[in-house]
């Protein structure tokens, strides 16, 4: 079941629950901008922190490669854009943003990020990977894309996109709790894709004799 | 003549071109993007400080030379203004690795918003440190002197205060040591407060400067072996008025350095004193004092007596409480291996009370609302842990008007109580097999507390941004 706003904002106003067991969005600079009532979702601001590719040194994305991991974050550059700055997000650029607020879903919740359509008519495509599991805690990470033809400025602080939260039912028994990969993110992370696939990948071409 | 007008010539020439090469490297440094607004008033007075240097290098170079002035005169002359690039250079210097690819943004803005809290005009500016050490400067002091050398007005909109403050380079994402700013900050304090006036007058004991002569000379007539008697080669006098003055540059710098611990305590609480803690024990000699620093032993043992006082232990965590237990045990031994002039300095400040007067005139010149009190400490830390424990960032506490945003000083008071606590709970929170060593979970937390940090600020800010919207200002 979807939660409407007003049920969000009751459910992060509760004293009652732990805060382990309370969901959580923090900061949120205006609560009647951004939990409006009536919608069914809760608005999410543009972040300070955001991270583009190297291009010029990075020849390629290889999630099976062994080296992937380790070299990934040696080809990315960080920025850091304070409040007030804005970024320029030229056209078929892709960047990784961060929400401003830190999201904590306790495990009966579950969430999913859409970019406002607002942007969207821009050209600006926000998040794709939307899931956010139960028992998540940390930033959202936003993959950002100016599929426009214009240059489009980014401001931090701008609500960018919206969280739309809904119940978690487990069926029968409770189910294993699995702490989600990027809890606790505190920047826009970027990982493997391939996970232990990719030790099966690479034994299948050893076995068709296909060279690394 | 005309060796001297060569000499004019050739003096001003190159100094105006080394003054061409600053506008330039401070245009470059502009275009950069810094990490505080403070950093571009410099740059822009030093563009102003250049500007008005090369004029006067001009004016130098073009005007005729009194007829009744030799060559020396000419080039004190000159030099007066031209030697003043190499100051302007050292300003660059200080400022010069504070922009965004050396200096992490989000860590300088709720800093910024601490050094307010003390400071409201004042201007924040955080480089790296290569060597292991915080320390802080005041920049507008040199920039004032510069343009008064140069005869020109102080800019309107300069900063009254802007504070150039250095932390390791290697350790900036160590949140829970950056308590240490508040020893730092304490210094600007000390000295607008004018506390060295307040605690004074402090004088060197008469009786201890005897012992040490009759000491020192009891020595020297043992020293003879065939009985014969030998004399000190200095009278009585001499002496005395040689370790007074000694013993009197000692004593204001370590009252200062006592006085600002004191300005950390109070200003941050225990976050201060654990992190001194952890910070001296790791790189220093509990014993080793010089002339700047009495031996962290002696500042340990002044910081816990007054935690004592001001926060009993029973409002503490029990880990930490077991760790300052500890650490009231180690500091409680006299500090040993100072020298003579050291050792009268200390014996000075213990018998005449230093510390409580420092600490009294500290109380009643700091306001209330700039110190973290024992009922906030009591009130916020409590649940700001809870938060932390359940990896939600401390930057906000929800009261029943709704969330309303904590402060620097709470959020690391409530992290070093999680700190010391082990972080067990913390660690639950993270996605299993992520943070497999001590190094790598302490590395976490500190940057979780950072983001703490960061958002704490961006709340803050943005709350005071909208009331001036709101209510018309700017």
């Amino acid at each position: 079941m979807m939660l409407s706003a007003e049920r969000i904002r009751q459910l992060i106003h509760d004293p009652e629950p732990k805060p382990k067991d309370r969901i959580s969005i923090t900061p949120i600079l205006d609560w009647d901008r951004q939990a409006k009532s009536g919608n069914c979702s809760i608005d999410v601001r543009l972040g300070q922190k955001f991270r583009v590719p190297r291009r010029a040194e990075l020849e390629k994305l290889d999630h099976v490669s062994p080296e992937h991991e380790d070299k990934i974050g040696l080809y990315k550059d960080d920025h850091y854009v304070p409040i007030g700055d804005r970024f320029v997000s030229h056209p078929r650029q892709f960047v990784l943003g961060e929400t401003l607020e830190w999201v904590h879903l306790p495990r009966g919740f579950a969430a999913y990020v859409i970019g406002r359509s607002s942007w969207g008519r821009d050209g600006l495509v926000i998040a794709t990977a939307t899931g956010v599991h139960a028992g998540y805690s940390g930033i959202l990470t936003l993959e950002i894309t100016n599929l426009g033809e214009i240059p489009i400025f980014l401001w931090p602080g701008l609500t960018i996109a919206q969280l739309f939260i809904h119940r978690v039912e487990h069926g029968g028994a409770e189910c294993n709790f699995h702490r989600s990969t990027y809890s606790g993110s505190t920047f826009p992370a970027s990982g493997s894709a391939a996970g232990p696939d990719k030790e099966i990948i690479r034994e299948l071409r050893a076995t068709l004799g296909l060279k690394e | 003549m005309p060796s001297i007008d060569a000499l004019r010539e050739l003096k001003t020439c190159s100094a105006r071109n080394r003054c061409q090469a600053h506008i330039k490297y401070l245009r470059g440094l502009s275009a950069r993007t810094q990490t505080s607004p403070a950093i571009q008033h410099v740059i822009k007075t030093l563009q102003f400080a250049l500007k008005k240097l090369d004029s006067n290098l001009a004016a130098l170079e073009s005007d005729p030379v009194p007829p009744f002035l030799d060559e020396d005169q000419i080039e004190a002359t000159i030099q007066f203004k031209s030697g003043l690039l190499i100051r302007i250079n050292a300003i660059i210097g200080l400022i010069d690795v504070a922009d965004i690819s050396g200096v992490p943004g989000e860590l300088v803005a709720p800093l910024r918003i601490e050094i307010r809290r003390q400071f409201p005009d004042g201007e924040l500016i955080i480089v790296p440190a290569a060597e292991l050490n915080y320390s802080i400067v005041e920049i507008t002091v040199y920039l004032k002197r510069l343009l008064a050398d140069l005869t020109c007005e102080i800019p309107t909109d300069l900063p009254p205060k802007i504070f150039r403050v250095a932390i390791p380079k290697v350790e900036f994402d160590q949140a829970l040591l950056h308590c240490i700013l508040a020893h730092e900050i304490g210094h600007p304090l000390f000295r607008e407060l004018e506390i060295e006036q307040k605690v004074s007058p402090i004088s060197v004991g008469e009786r201890r400067i005897n012992d040490l002569y009759e000491q020192l000379k009891a020595t020297v007539e043992k020293a003879k072996p065939d009985g014969t008697q030998r004399e000190l080669p200095f009278g009585e006098v001499m002496f005395k008025a040689f370790v007074t003055e000694n013993v009197n540059r000692i004593i204001p710098t370590w009252v200062e350095e006592i006085g600002s611990d004191m300005f950390g305590f109070m200003t941050f609480g225990p976050a201060y004193v654990l992190a001194f803690i952890y910070f001296c024990s790791s790189v220093f000699r509990l014993n080793s004092a010089s002339e700047s620093h009495p031996p962290p032993r002696f500042r340990i043992k002044t910081l816990l007596d007054r935690m004592e006082v001001e926060f009993p232990p029973e409002g503490l965590g029990c880990k930490t409480r077991e760790f300052l237990n500890t650490w009231r045990e180690i500091a409680r031994r006299e500090p040993i291996n100072l020298n003579p002039l050291q050792q009268i300095a200390l014996d000075t400040i213990q018998e005449q009370g230093v510390v409580d007067r420092l600490y009294n005139a500290i109380q009643q010149s700091l306001p209330d609302d700039k110190r973290y009190s024992k009922a906030r400490y009591a009130e916020e830390v409590g649940p700001l842990t809870e938060l932390i424990d359940a990896m939600i960032p401390p930057a906000e506490i929800l009261s029943d008007k709704g969330y309303k945003p904590t402060t620097i000083p709470g959020i690391l008071n409530a992290g070093w109580e999680c700190f010391l606590a082990g972080l067990d709970k913390f660690r639950e929170c993270l996605p299993e097999g992520e943070c497999n060593t001590v190094f790598e979970l302490n590395h976490k937390f500190n940057e979780f507390l950072i983001k703490s940090m960061e958002l704490n600020q961006i709340r803050r800010s943005w709350d005071s941004a909208r009331n001036d919207v709101i209510s018309g200002k700017n």
